[in-house]
């Protein structure tokens, strides 16, 4: 017993690295699951605050280019109002009815912090519990599908966007829906992969994709990017590379998404996973 | 002694700083990602305790971890290098014995040692860092490409730093 503890103080310094590279590991390897809940990231309230003010800062860099996006998706919008439509059937009335029920609410949100150079890329939005946003909402922009809520501070959110290993976009081909999911191959942020598409499936480049409706985090048909190129992987897989269309280099405004009808989804799909 | 106490406490701050709100915020094709912070513990005073050098790296590598999403990964490569100073240390030592060095920077190491020291534990560094980070997929080559490109920016980095301060004053 004796020489054990003169063995552990001759080795103290070498079994003080071991156990702190031990922490650090529990702390990489439980950062990695989906569901966590720590206070150790940009969701963090006083890393926000310095990213927050770091960002009032540099949003000038960016005005011009952030205007001009703006205009254009009020010009879209202002394009699907009922009032730039002219009515052909003069008797059928409007009416607000009950056909319709919501099933997406969305909450405009400004990124503060965003990288696209490292594996697994994270952005950090200015809005948090307080606005209604939780954990696993989608999050979009007016040109496309930007990522999900991980986690979520009362005034900060942070995201891990499609430029991420970690994460699987349910998606499909708008012309011929067949389906497959898309994942980041950690090289350039401007493409992405698609998999799972089988080899008789007609594919060209220019074909654009969407997300599918398998998802119960994203709304059905938005857009993800068009095939830049294919190729044959293996015996009964295409390989099908996707040029996203949300820049990440400069994107700022984005878009978090509110599923009213998630959580009635995952409890029938979860009580029926159960029956197998 | 407490002038060294603040000197370090500033340069903590001021580096972290710099790492997050502008290096991180540079996109250089991806490949290039310099991690100056590490200078750090580099530049700790060299009388100090190595159970201090130890903690002081995992406070450093944790505050760069919480500011950049990343939990553990910078933690591990810098209690990676807070463990291997004092060998590297005693690895650049001249003869007459490593008290004789009075500050770790040019002035202190001389210009080839100083190198060296930064080479060595820059590449330590980023060697660790990539790897834990490409954990989940391995592309070899990318890998290389990756710590090689930054590894080389970082110790680019070091160097116009320290030119920039002993001009300007005594060894921050």
């Amino acid at each position: 017993m004796k020489n054990f503890f003169l063995l552990l103080r001759k080795y103290n310094f070498f079994l003080l690295f071991l156990i702190l590279q031990g922490v650090s590991f529990y702390l990489l390897v439980n950062n990695n699951s989906f569901h966590r809940t720590t206070f150790i990231n940009t969701s963090n309230y006083y890393v926000g605050q310095v990213y927050e003010s770091y960002s009032a800062a540099t949003d000038y860099l960016k005005l011009s280019y952030n205007n001009r996006i703006l205009a254009e998706e009020n010009a879209r919008l202002l394009n699907e109002m009922r009032m730039s439509f002219y009515d052909l059937d003069s008797t059928q009335s409007h009416v607000r009815d009950s056909l319709y029920k919501q099933q997406y609410t969305f909450v405009e949100a400004k990124i503060i912090n965003n990288t696209v150079n490292k594996i697994n890329n994270y952005i950090t939005l200015n809005k948090g519990s307080m606005h209604g946003i939780k954990k696993e909402m989608a999050v979009i922009s007016s040109s496309g599908v930007v990522g999900i809520v991980k986690d979520v501070s009362q005034h900060f959110s942070s995201v891990i966007s499609i430029l991420n290993s970690n994460i699987k976009i349910s998606s499909k081909i708008k012309k011929n829906g067949y389906f497959g999911s898309l994942v980041w191959d950690g090289k350039s942020p401007r493409y992405c992969n698609l998999l799972d598409i089988p080899i008789h499936a007609q594919v060209e480049a220019g074909d654009t994709i969407i997300t599918s409706e398998y998802s119960n985090i994203f709304p059905q048909g938005i857009m993800i990017g068009v095939v830049s190129e294919t190729s044959v992987v293996g015996e009964s897989f295409k390989g099908i590379r996707v040029e996203l269309t949300v820049n990440f280099d400069n994107l700022s405004y984005v878009y978090v998404v509110n599923n009213l009808l998630k959580e009635e989804r995952s409890v029938l799909e979860k009580s029926s996973e159960n029956d197998r | 002694m407490i002038g060294d106490l603040f000197r370090n406490i500033v340069r903590f701050i001021v580096l972290l700083m710099v790492q997050v709100l502008v290096i991180n915020q540079i996109e250089l094709t991806g490949y290039v990602n310099p991690y100056i912070y590490i200078l750090f513990i580099m530049m700790l005073p060299i009388n100090m305790n190595k159970h201090m050098v130890l903690l002081l790296s995992l406070l450093m590598g944790l505050s760069v971890d919480i500011f950049s999403n990343t939990v553990g990964m910078h933690t591990s490569a810098c209690l990676l290098i807070g463990f291997l100073r004092p060998f590297l240390l005693n690895l650049i030592a001249p003869r007459e014995g490593i008290e004789i060095i009075l500050s770790l920077n040019v002035k202190g190491l001389g210009l080839n040692k100083f190198l060296l020291y930064s080479a060595l534990m820059v590449s330590t560094h980023h060697t660790w860092l990539y790897i834990i980070e490409a954990f989940t997929f391995l592309h070899i080559f990318d890998l290389l490409l990756r710590i090689i490109l930054s590894a080389i920016a970082t110790i680019l980095l070091i160097f116009l730093s320290q030119l920039f301060l002993n001009n300007r004053r005594e060894s921050l």
